[in-house]
């Protein structure tokens, strides 16, 4: 075996409370790329049970937190490898969930992915357009028609068949005749979208992350995750009017209503590095 | 600079990290596969002109993948000197089926995989044909050369996806003519399965205890107690 080398910036230098646990969950979401927080606890939970299976750990059983910290080590780990665990919210649903990115636009990735460079062009276009349209989503209809745009034959049942592969690997999905970003995508390609679609793209001015659907303001025009926005209300003061330029709006409260924010527990997205501190009360379980 | 190579390599050390980085992820894009992976790939795709740092470079990712990933690259001997590795997963973190999502063609072959493995196992290691091909046929998952409506074109799988991934051997009886062929084990069952849970599943439909099959047995505690050595070896 090789000799770790001791340097700073080498990526062999795994820490010594790295183990199994910590393989097994990468492996898990190198395998599924999207995990859902609830899917990737109860997964966790039994990693870390198998290892300990005496009646006292048993009894224990780990919270959240641990998983947290476990995802921190990971990062910590696979930073070398231009790889991140990062945890966002789905904008529609706005379920949490652990995505597995590549944090640099490596050739490796683009020459050997699982998309030929004509789909991939395709998938660009489908992009470009879902950035550029007014509610951050297209129609598939519009979608398949696409196709004509480009070099290359492809047919509808072609374009219809290569939709439904990004659908599978989780870059697209559709949902009532309509073709969406994956919240993979949106974190995985927020460095290209910022910098390519730069007087396009909505900055959400309460988490400075992109925004691609959400709840918008009918006077300044900002457009603000339904998440953030379920934040925001919950200080009671503030929910008739728009973060951004203090407006009236007497419909976000309703907005946000009839969504299935996990309740009781902290919305915030727990860091993926160990920059801040986080209570974290109760479990995100359901 | 001199405290980063121990081969007097002229690659800076951003360099060499960029290269180990590179081949840890083509090496696991290409997994999905299971075929192995060759030597002359690597050179061609990732190291390109730095071919002479091969060594040292896979070494490294070796390195990574079992220390970060858990999975180990195993080099496997080709004819004419064509080396080529596949990456063999960790048998405990293989245990749990649902962990892992595949596609549906993928997961039927799992279980075809299964069960071909477990026959061979129940064997004593070596089946041959006539006898896998009565077996399947009797479990209605094969019917002359016709494909199967979950499993596809069963005896393909057998012997030629499965061999190419390692998972099984399918080798000729020597002296025997007119042909004739036998299934073992391959390298990455070998690496990858758990005899234990083979063992298990096959007690379950008997309903039986595991510890009846004596000789099976002492293969599993045996197989367990040569990869415990293994692990103590490389430093685990």
């Amino acid at each position: 075996m090789a000799a770790v080398e001791a340097t700073p910036r080498n990526m062999l230098r795994v820490p010594s409370n790295y183990r199994d646990l910590h393989k097994r969950f990468l492996q898990i979401l190198m395998n599924r790329r999207m995990v859902s927080y609830e899917d990737a606890f109860r997964l966790f939970c039994k990693m870390y049970q198998s290892e300990e299976p005496d009646e006292e750990e048993a009894t224990a059983g780990p919270c959240p937190k641990d998983m947290e910290l476990a995802v921190s080590i990971i990062n910590k780990v696979i930073k070398g490898l231009n790889m991140e665990i990062r945890c966002a919210q789905d904008e529609i649903t706005p379920a949490k969930y652990y995505l597995l990115v590549n944090t640099v636009d490596s050739h490796i990735s683009r020459t050997f992915s699982k998309f030929s460079a004509a789909e991939l062009e395709f998938f660009k276009t489908v992009l470009s357009e879902i950035v550029t349209s007014e509610d951050g989503c297209i129609s598939s209809t519009a979608c398949l028609n696409l196709n004509s745009s480009l070099p290359g034959n492809m047919t509808k049942s072609d374009t219809e068949a290569l939709l439904e592969k990004f659908c599978k690997y989780q870059w697209l999905y559709q949902k009532d005749g309509k073709v969406h970003l994956t919240i993979l995508s949106i974190v995985e390609l927020e460095p290209l979208i910022l910098s390519a679609y730069e007087d396009y793209v909505n900055i959400c001015r309460l988490c400075k992350r992109i925004v691609m659907q959400g709840y918008r303001c009918d006077r300044c025009l900002a457009l603000l995750h339904l998440h953030c926005v379920h934040l925001y209300t919950k200080g009671v003061d503030r929910i008739h009017s728009c973060p951004v330029c203090s407006a009236d709006q007497p419909e976000m409260l309703a907005a946000v209503k009839n969504i299935p924010f996990h309740s009781g527990d902290d919305n915030r997205i727990p860091s993926a590095s160990s920059r801040e501190n986080k209570t974290g009360k109760g479990s995100a379980r359901k | 600079m001199a405290s980063q190579s121990s081969q007097g390599s002229k690659l800076s050390s951003q360099e060499q990290s960029a290269l180990i980085s590179d081949i840890v992820l083509y090496i696991l894009s290409q997994d999905h596969t299971k075929y192995p992976i060759k030597r002359q790939d690597i050179v061609k795709n990732v190291l390109k002109t730095h071919g002479r740092h091969y060594k040292h470079i896979m070494n490294e990712a070796a390195h990574v993948l079992t220390e970060i990933f858990g999975m180990k690259l195993v080099e496997i001997e080709h004819s004419s000197n064509m080396k080529q590795y596949i990456l063999v997963n960790n048998e405990q973190f293989l245990r749990d089926v649902s962990d892992l999502k595949w596609p549906e063609e993928v997961e039927a072959q799992q279980v075809l995989l299964m069960l071909l493995l477990s026959l061979i196992f129940m064997s004593g290691g070596v089946v041959k044909e006539e006898v896998m091909s009565s077996f399947l046929t009797r479990l209605g998952i094969m019917n002359g050369r016709k494909s199967h409506e979950y499993f596809g074109d069963v005896w393909k799988l057998l012997t030629v996806e499965f061999v190419r991934q390692m998972y099984v051997e399918y080798v000729r009886i020597p002296e025997s003519n007119p042909p004739k062929y036998e299934f073992r084990w391959g390298h990455r069952a070998k690496g990858e399965v758990s005899r234990r849970e083979l063992l298990n599943f096959v007690s379950l439909v008997y309903g039986c205890d595991p510890k009846n099959w004596v000789t099976q047995y002492q293969e599993v505690l045996q197989a367990e107690s040569e990869k415990e050595k293994k692990r103590e070896e490389d430093g685990k």
